[in-house]
């Protein structure tokens, strides 16, 4: 304990010297590290933004308990790649739409990213995203999701997704009936 | 999207949509309990989506806050989550995967990528119809993809029935009650009606009345007058593209130089890119002159912020309206228009025959126009219909001369002298107007072009 205070005061005074460096340290649930850069982090995530403007960002692994080290692993590596990819020209396009946040194809890399992601891992990555507050990331996990739920019965994306069943059976009856046209294919 | 777009984009509350996903569920408080077996109702949505990172914290089940968390205060509305728990203990499913959160599903459901999916996700558990049918989701998270980001039922990509006078007549109360969005896919007409409600005092400015002027793909063309002050010359009208499901619109002017008298709106949606236009048409007709016959069109994109065309002059020499004709066709009352793509066509019943107007408004380098004569032997309703419409025109016509005056009834003798010899070029009464050539011919004017320079100013 006494070590770890005098290492925390040690942090302390680095911090203040190296107040512009320009990666931040994250340690996921399990106690690993991963870097990446203030930056991007603060672009892609209102979390982190947040935390960094805050000062809140601990220079000796910031902790986010609710994320694994291969959900974070992936997170990173998006943040990494989404750093070095160019910005779509669908992106500064300015025209009227009536969406709020419209919705952007993921783009060739973003798919083959989330495309070679294991179910679980996928699962992990939505999460973490969600909980990091990465919108961007968020749209194309989600959409990925989406793609695979496509077709899928209301008791499949049950077991998919662990929901369980608060409906009578007459109210399923009802919604069955009223929606018939979302129902064709069962 | 800049966020002055996003100011423009009102919520409106003109028609409140009654949609059957939403029916009990608006009003549902579902108790819930997270994991750590703390009560939560659903409480104030609004405060925690401002930060996304609040409100999921909430759901993931090991709460813990922590120093840097932005909103601590909003954990304790947050939405909770539905018992998920339970059953990933009981190991019913075969693999492992840890249970999303229903915050996460929802953000799922509403990237879905067809309105489909949403429904068979809402149709999975209370708490999720619950979310699905709250305006505020389907408002501000749905981006249906397959539906160019619109959420738009099947139900809803039909046409608005009831009447569509076009601009400067706004509905009456009856005829408020009956504008209806039908499917015209649909079997049955009767099952598959939407009715739009009209409260009686609209959100933003009570003193809003309505025109609409075209419907398409689930979207609604409203011409909006705003009547709060009484002076007409200070009248202002806009136009508005409303989605009834979402409560999206877009209020954009219309144009400068305003509209010419008696348009008509045709309202034409791009493919997925979320992206319309608006066409103004006036086709003007002349039993005479050919050249004078001609389709007068602006358009309206909503690329690049929103733009007017400028306005462009069609000809349209084989339009014949017929002698007995107005000298404009008002192509919205005549006919609903048909959209295939970006080609707009009008049947054009005139006098002297049936048309198709054809009109491909995304052709290069500029729109283009063509007529097509239908045969006499195309079914056009009842002569005496037709009789009865003509004695109309020549009515309104009669009215019209009257209040011309008496230099315009010597014209009116002319042309109905006209009328009774059709094929007969028109006598110079008026001969002061044409020299004389040495040689003994009429010079200066020909004779087509007769009615042209002499009634022009009188029908114009």
């Amino acid at each position: 304990m006494e070590v770890d205070k005098g290492k925390g005061e040690a942090e302390e005074t680095r911090k203040v010297a190296e107040a512009d460096r320009d990666t931040v340290t994250l340690k996921s649930s399990d106690g690993k590290l991963f870097e990446v850069s203030k930056e991007a982090a603060a672009r892609l995530s209102t979390v982190l933004a947040g935390m960094i403007a805050g000062g809140s960002i601990d220079d000796n692994g910031t902790d986010l308990k609710q994320i694994g080290s291969e959900a974070l692993e992936n997170v990173v590596d998006y943040c990494n790649k989404h750093a070095n990819s160019i910005p779509s020209a669908a992106l500064i396009s300015s025209s009227i739409s009536f969406n709020t946040a419209p919705f952007k194809e993921p783009e060739e890399w973003e798919r083959k990213f989330v495309d070679r992601l294991s179910h679980d891992a996928l699962f992990d990555l939505v999460e973490a995203a969600n909980f990091l507050g990465m919108e961007r990331l968020l749209d194309v996990t989600c959409h990925k999701i989406s793609e695979m739920m496509k077709g899928k019965s209301p008791d499949q994306i049950r077991e998919v997704f662990n929901i369980k069943n608060d409906y009578t059976k007459e109210e399923l009856e009802e919604i069955r009936q009223e929606l018939a046209w979302a129902f064709y294919d069962d | 999207m800049g966020p002055g777009l996003r100011q423009t984009q009102v919520s409106w509350a003109w028609a409140s949509l009654i949609l059957v996903l939403g029916q009990n569920a608006h009003h549902q408080q579902t108790e819930v309990v997270d994991m750590d077996g703390d009560d939560y109702t659903n409480g104030d949505e609004a405060d925690c989506r401002r930060h996304p990172g609040a409100l999921q914290r909430t759901s993931l089940g090991t709460r813990t806050s922590s120093p840097w968390d932005p909103q601590p205060e909003s954990l304790g509305d947050g939405d909770a989550v539905s018992s998920r728990g339970a059953q990933a203990s009981r190991g019913r499913r075969k693999r492992q995967t840890p249970a999303l959160p229903l915050d996460v599903l929802a953000e799922i459901a509403a990237r879905s990528v067809d309105p489909t999916t949403l429904v068979r996700c809402a149709a999975t558990c209370r708490d999720m119809r619950r979310r699905a049918a709250d305006e505020s989701f389907r408002r501000r998270r749905l981006r249906l993809r397959h539906t160019g980001g619109r959420f738009v039922l099947p139900l809803l990509r039909g046409h608005l029935t009831g009447p569509t006078h076009g601009l400067g007549i706004s509905l009456s109360d009856g005829e408020r009650d009956k504008q209806y969005l039908i499917d015209t896919t649909a079997a049955a007409m009767a099952t598959k009606l939407t009715r739009l409600v009209f409260p009686p005092t609209p959100q933003g400015s009570p003193h809003e009345t309505f025109e609409p002027l075209d419907s398409r793909g689930g979207l609604i063309l409203l011409a909006v007058r705003d009547n709060s002050n009484h002076h007409y010359y200070q009248e202002r009208r806009h136009l508005r593209v409303c989605d009834p499901v979402t409560r999206h619109s877009h209020t954009f002017p219309l144009g400068q130089p305003p509209p010419l008298n008696g348009s008509s709106f045709v309202f034409l949606v791009g493919g997925d890119q979320c992206q319309f236009q608006v066409l103004e048409a006036k086709l003007t007709l002349s039993p005479y002159d050919r050249s004078a016959r001609c389709l007068r069109i602006r358009i309206f994109t909503s690329e690049h912020g929103g733009v007017w065309g400028p306005r462009t002059r069609i000809p349209t020499p084989s339009l014949d309206g017929g002698l007995y004709s107005d000298y404009e066709l008002p192509l919205a009352k005549h006919s609903k228009p048909l959209v295939v793509g970006d080609v707009v066509h009008w049947l054009c019943l005139t006098q002297n025959g049936s048309y198709v107007l054809m009109l491909h408004v995304g052709a290069t380098p500029s729109p283009r126009a063509r007529v097509t004569t239908l045969p006499a032997s195309f079914p056009r309703g009842s002569s005496a219909r037709r009789r009865r419409a003509s004695a109309h025109v020549a009515a309104k016509r009669t009215r019209v001369d009257r209040r011309v005056g008496a230099r315009r009834d010597r014209q009116h003798d002319v042309e109905r002298e006209r009328r009774r010899l059709p094929l007969m070029p028109p006598p110079p009464q008026r001969a002061c107007r044409l020299r004389r050539r040495p040689g003994g011919g009429v010079a200066g004017v020909r004779h087509g072009n007769w009615i042209n320079h002499e009634l022009s100013h009188y029908f114009r």
